[in-house]
């Protein structure tokens, strides 16, 4: 039914603007400035309808994308966890080496 | 010494494929960052369309406005779709973070500094006289077996948030490819609403001695001087539409690319040839034309 009304809406604007000038003419010849005024307000409702269905399409997805958002903040985190895993390696490497250097200074210290 | 020798071959075997894993998982953060801005680029492009579409249908009120020097300045309202832009700029956004945080995890030098550390730790050892010295192949072969070590860790790691980003592009692509068509529909309704209204303008507002200034085709008259400006018009405004359109469809290959490279790392046995080419197919798309 959208899909449908989307494909009037469409055509309707594509026949609208191959002949606007001479159709805003007619109008303006007929009724005036009113006339005309009005002619162009339903064209613009038509391209109002024809946006407003397309923001529906994209808001379908609009949740997911929502979702996706929550999601990899998940795993931005999951990620921030295996980079301290990586850095534990290293940290624990250098803490040893640390107290080693440490025993090497009570060691001459004590003159042993 | 067998089983050593064992355990030391498998240690090397595993480095081996480790370090390929690591650094493929470092190319495929970069291309996923690049995708990811290229995403928040074609959103803004979106969004500055409203008001390129407010200002084309006023130009062609006035042009087709049978009586304008009575006529009231033309204020269209734009068409706001920041409401569904605002989620998908978002998205794309913590996506790159995200990547951005995966090329940290993928850095290669990960192991080196590792290496590094076993070796400072050597010195230090080796530096308080009391102690006993290391043996000599413990000396020499400690930090590698340590780096290999680490790699395998870190290949570990890289393994399983590859398989999370694998799942999580999969859904990128999904909901890009659902959308797809809505985007072109707003691109061909904008582009072609202008590009209709202003092949209807009548000739007799055009000033031929200005088109003929500017025209170096071998015409004379009026009337086809006037067609040929149209064209070109035309021709012009088709172009914009198209190469907006074309921007979409590339950035939904590359988009493509990324979820197959990273599908390829998630297999069990990774072949390499197939993420390299899918890497390279995402340079290629995302260069600028």
């Amino acid at each position: 039914m959208q899909e449908e009304l989307k494909e009037s809406l469409s055509e309707a604007i594509t026949q609208f603007n191959n002949r606007r000038t001479q159709l805003l003419q007619d109008a303006f010849t007929e009724g005036g400035e009113p006339a005309l005024d009005k002619l162009v307000e339903e064209y613009d409702a038509l391209r109002d309808a024809y946006f407003e269905i397309l923001k529906r399409e994209l808001d379908k997805n609009n949740p997911r994308y929502a979702q996706l958002t929550t999601a990899t903040k998940a795993e931005a985190d999951n990620l921030a966890t295996s980079l301290k895993k990586l850095n534990n390696v290293n940290e624990i490497v250098a803490l040893t080496t640390s107290v080693i250097n440490l025993v090497g200074r009570v060691l001459i210290v004590l003159a042993l | 010494m067998k089983q050593s020798l064992i355990i030391l071959l498998v240690l090397f075997l595993t480095s081996c494929s480790s370090s390929k894993i690591i650094e493929l998982g470092n190319a495929t953060a970069a291309k996923g960052m690049d995708v990811s801005q290229k995403a928040q680029g074609i959103y803004a492009t979106l969004s500055e369309q409203s008001a390129i579409d407010k200002s084309q249908q006023d130009e062609v009120k006035v042009l087709t406005h049978p009586s304008p020097s009575t006529m009231a300045l033309p204020d269209t309202k734009a068409s706001d779709f920041s409401r569904q832009l605002q989620p998908r700029t978002q998205a794309y956004q913590n996506l790159f973070e995200v990547y951005k945080a995966f090329s940290l995890l993928t850095d290669p030098k990960y192991a080196d500094k590792t290496k590094d550390a076993m070796t400072a730790l050597q010195d230090s050892y080796d530096a308080i006289e009391k102690m006993p010295d290391l043996p000599a192949e413990v000396k020499t072969k400690l930090p590698n077996v340590l780096k290999m070590a680490g790699e395998a860790v870190q290949a570990k790691e890289v393994k399983k948030n590859n398989e999370i980003l694998y799942l999580l592009s999969e859904v990128y692509l999904e909901l890009w490819n659902a959308d797809k068509q809505t985007w072109n529909d707003y691109i061909d309704l904008i582009y072609n609403s202008y590009a209709q209204g202003l092949n209807t303008v009548d000739s007799k507002r055009y000033d031929v001695s200005k088109i003929s200034q500017s025209n170096s085709g071998p015409y004379s008259d009026s009337a086809t001087m006037i067609l040929m400006y149209r064209l070109k018009n035309r021709d012009d405004i088709m172009k914009q539409k198209n190469a907006l359109k074309k921007e979409l469809d590339t950035f939904g290959q590359a988009l493509q690319e990324l979820t197959r490279a990273q599908a390829e790392i998630a297999k069990q046995s990774t072949d390499i040839t197939n993420v390299i080419s899918s890497l390279n197919k995402i340079e290629e798309l995302l260069k600028d034309k």
